[in-house]
């Protein structure tokens, strides 16, 4: 569009559906980070109430870890922040926020019954 | 003292998911800020060192966790706290609520005064004892010379015999006498028991003795003959206790030279013994016979003595009564000088 003054816009425009919060399964905190784990967590319990878990690690990159109920009724937090310690945490950088997907599987085999 | 008059009850509220941003104003013109949760009720209290060292978007994850104290806190506790949490302010609470706040700096700034006015007070009470010392030292100093210019020895004994003071004539004299000379903390029974002098000897003897009399309040007074290595002399000791906020600290003991006088009163007492036996003597040994001059007078027949002979018996027996009565009166000038 071209007004009568010669300035222009240029405008490119796309549509995406979010979710809120913007990660699902796990937001690892890193430390100093600008937001603290209190705010955080009272937004999340604002957005999903009851949705997640805050949980403290002793590590010197991570302030805290924000983890989806849903995955703990799955596998025990201790496992997960295990798993995190090893895969993850050592990439956290200071005053950064990641988030994880951690999506789990649980399957069965070979699963026998009497009739 | 506690912190109780050091609470700052006005004070400024925050609620605790306020934006860091917002309250930093605040912060830097109250030094702290009480933070209130979502029910009013007091979760913290936040400092600029939180924000700096704690900074985050919002003030809840500023906050530290720190201990709060009681009204009846110490300054001593409070501060010790302080040091420990390296805090500048906490929160005071009672029962369960919060009560106000109590700065590092007001403990300190009273801490600090208090430091100042005993230290005024210390300085004020040193120069008045210093003042006392020097006063103590004159008179100390005069008392020295009073007792030095004195021609008589004065020791001051504690009541375990140790020398507490000596003045100049003691000093010589030990010295003259025992070859040591006197030192106050010295055993004054030590001058006795190791030295040959026989002077010391005669002289403190007894000397035990009337000190320890002295100690139960009594003043004694004694005057010997003490034999010195040339000659001998006649000596006072006197032994009075001496007292100090009504309680004996021990005793002086007081020797002076009283042979000169000594030897001329018994000069005069030998006098007056030989007075005393002239007397007798006049008495006794001339009265008879001018007694028996009158008896005899008395009993010659004088009717047959011619004129002359009454005459002179008149004038012997005159004579013999004169004689009597100057007898009578020398006895009697004697007695009197007796008496």
């Amino acid at each position: 569009m071209v007004k009568g003054n010669g300035l222009k816009y240029s405008i490119d425009l796309s549509f995406e559906e979010i979710k809120l919060p913007p990660f699902q399964e796990i937001l690892i905190l890193g430390k100093n980070s600008q937001h603290g784990k209190m705010g955080i967590s009272k937004s999340f319990d604002m957005l999903v109430p009851n949705g997640f878990e805050l949980v403290e690690v002793g590590h010197p990159s991570v302030e805290a870890v924000f983890v989806n109920k849903r995955i703990l009724s799955k596998m025990p937090k201790e496992k997960i922040i295990d798993i995190l310690d090893d895969k993850v945490f050592p990439f956290v950088s200071e005053g950064e926020l990641l988030k994880v997907d951690f999506r789990v599987t649980i399957s069965y085999s070979n699963i026998e019954q009497e009739f | 003292m506690t912190i109780a008059r050091f609470i700052q009850h006005q004070y400024e509220v925050v609620p605790a998911y306020s934006g860091t941003r917002a309250i930093k104003d605040h912060l830097v013109q109250q030094a702290a800020l009480v933070v209130q949760d979502e029910n009013e009720q007091p979760i913290g209290v936040l400092t600029p060192q939180d924000v700096v060292q704690h900074y985050h978007t919002l003030v809840i994850d500023c906050l530290t966790v720190r201990p709060s104290l009681s009204p009846d806190c110490g300054i001593e506790e409070a501060l010790r706290v302080m040091q420990e949490t390296h805090t500048e302010v906490l929160a005071v609470m009672e029962e369960g609520a919060l009560t106000g706040l109590i700065y590092k700096n007001d403990l300190l700034t009273y801490v600090t005064d208090q430091n100042k006015s005993l230290e005024g007070e210390v300085t004020k009470q040193v120069t008045e004892l210093q003042a006392i010392h020097k006063e103590l030292v004159l008179s100390r100093q005069i008392l020295q010379a009073v007792l030095d210019s004195t021609q008589s020895t004065v020791i001051l004994v504690a009541p375990d015999y140790s020398i507490l003071f000596f003045n100049k004539k003691a000093g010589d004299e030990s010295q003259a006498l025992y070859g040591r000379a006197l030192q106050t903390g010295m055993n004054i029974l030590d001058y006795t028991l190791h030295d040959g002098r026989v002077a010391g000897r005669y002289l403190f003897d007894a000397f035990k003795n009337d000190f320890d009399r002295a100690l139960t309040g009594e003043s004694v007074v004694t005057e010997r003959k003490v034999q010195l290595p040339d000659t001998s002399r006649w000596l006072r000791a006197e032994y009075a206790p001496v007292y100090y906020q009504e309680r004996i600290i021990g005793a002086t003991l007081t020797v002076t030279d009283i042979d000169e006088r000594k030897r001329h009163l018994l000069q005069i007492e030998r006098q007056n013994e030989l007075l005393k036996h002239i007397s007798w003597v006049q008495s006794h040994y001339t009265r008879q016979p001018v007694a028996t001059i009158l008896g005899l007078t008395s009993i010659i027949e004088k009717s047959t003595l011619s004129e002359e002979n009454i005459r002179i018996i008149s004038m012997l027996e005159a004579t013999a009564q004169k004689l009597d009565e100057v007898i009578r009166n020398t006895v009697l000038t004697a007695n009197s000088l007796e008496e």
